[in-house]
């Protein structure tokens, strides 16, 4: 199993078995071509895959093929993979998840609160409806995807590219959801963090309180965004228009 | 130097330059949107505060001012007669068809979690829903007294 670990330990042989997964049996030329590696390359790394017995080969002439062989894989996902998709595990995983986030509750890094004249039926719609969030939404006047547990919310720029996208972790109607923050904004590679909104009735008023939990370094600017998202939909539940930025 | 603590916050209203610089000057506008329903009067520079019965809370007076765009007041609350005065800025910058009002509130010698930054949150969003809608606000104001 060491073997099969140091194999996939390299993005060029999983480049080649990704190879041979779409053409099964290509020459050493084959590959060689594929890869825009030297035939030495290739070489090097086929020897490893094969004494890893990921790939076996066949000799027909002058020409060696190779061939995927997904048994030493299969052993490994059952071995390594499927045990802990078990629905036990799983459930222990999201107890530890929801532990740690419990822990973190006291001290988020960004949090707001702002007080809406409206009713608590009409903030919950505004919170967990697409198309009012995209009605009050600063920067984005699309948003695609309902919030619900494990769903994803996309909020859409005019230049049609997703700018957030948030997927539900926690639902307790008219008083909590907790979301993941994906910050697409910032590029591919900025990291996710995840935001909590609790609402509160308090008489003819919601208090709506927003926190921002593992933000990163460089990330102080959120701020301003649930600034000025929370004041448009203030704005919008109290007199039906939004406060949308300058565009 | 030491820094002591600050309470900072910004939001967004739907309003002119003109309407937001009055209703924070004005200090017959106080009562449409403070938290509690205080009433404020003005004499010359010195503004102050009381309670629906009266009983006075809050002095403040003007320290700068700059028409429409800043405005820097004393903070001198009667409950804490013996700590030094607190700062108050507002600034007011127009973004489009609204304004930007940040809200500063320095040399503070308490922190401002313990109530004074949830004052703030109260009072700004009662003057934002009375300039957007013309109805006074009072977040909090009724419902508070009731828990006390």
């Amino acid at each position: 199993m060491d073997q099969i670990f140091k194999a996939l330990n390299d993005p060029t042989r999983r480049a080649i078995l990704d190879t041979l997964r779409q053409q099964d049996g290509q020459s050493l030329s084959d590959l060689e071509a594929k890869l825009t590696l030297t035939r030495f390359g290739v070489m090097k790394h086929l020897r490893v895959l094969e004494s890893a017995d990921l790939i076996g080969t066949r000799k027909v002439g002058r020409f060696k093929y190779h061939y995927l062989n997904a048994l030493p894989m299969q052993a490994l996902m059952d071995r390594w993979v499927a045990p802990f998709l078990q629905p036990q595990a799983r459930a222990l995983s999201e107890l530890k998840t929801n532990l740690e986030r419990e822990t973190r509750m006291g001290k988020p890094d960004f949090m707001m609160q702002i007080f809406i004249r409206c009713t608590l039926d009409a903030l919950w719609r505004a919170l967990t409806q697409a198309d009012e969030m995209g009605r009050y939404h600063f920067a984005c006047n699309v948003v695609r995807g309902n919030v619900a547990i494990g769903a994803a919310t996309a909020f859409i720029q005019p230049n049609g590219d997703a700018m957030l996208r948030q997927v539900t972790t926690e639902l307790d109607p008219k008083s909590r959801i907790a979301m993941t923050f994906e910050p697409l904004f910032m590029g591919p590679a900025a990291p996710p963090s995840h935001m909590v909104y609790l609402i509160d009735e308090q008489g003819e008023t919601c208090k709506l309180t927003i926190q921002h939990y593992d933000m990163a370094l460089g990330q102080d600017g959120f701020a301003e965004g649930w600034a000025r998202l929370a004041v448009s939909l203030k704005t919008y539940l109290e007199t039906g228009n939004a406060l949308k930025a300058a565009m | 130097m030491t820094e002591k603590p600050k309470f900072m916050m910004q939001t967004y209203i739907r309003c002119t330059q003109d309407a937001l610089w009055d209703a924070l000057r004005d200090a017959d506008a106080f009562q449409h949107y403070d938290f509690l329903e205080q009433r404020a009067k003005r004499e010359g520079d010195n503004v102050t505060y009381m309670m629906p019965d009266g009983t006075v809370t809050l002095h403040a007076r003007d320290l700068e001012v700059v028409p429409k765009t800043r405005l820097v007041t004393s903070f001198e609350p009667t409950w804490a007669p013996d700590d030094p005065p607190s700062r108050i800025t507002y600034e007011i910058a127009v973004e489009g068809d609204f304004c930007c009002l940040t809200v500063l509130h320095e040399d503070l010698t308490n922190d401002p979690s313990d109530g004074t930054g949830d004052g703030w949150v109260r009072s700004i969003a009662g003057l934002k829903t009375w300039l957007e809608t013309g109805k006074p606000a009072h977040f909090g104001g009724a419902y508070l007294m009731e828990q006390m």
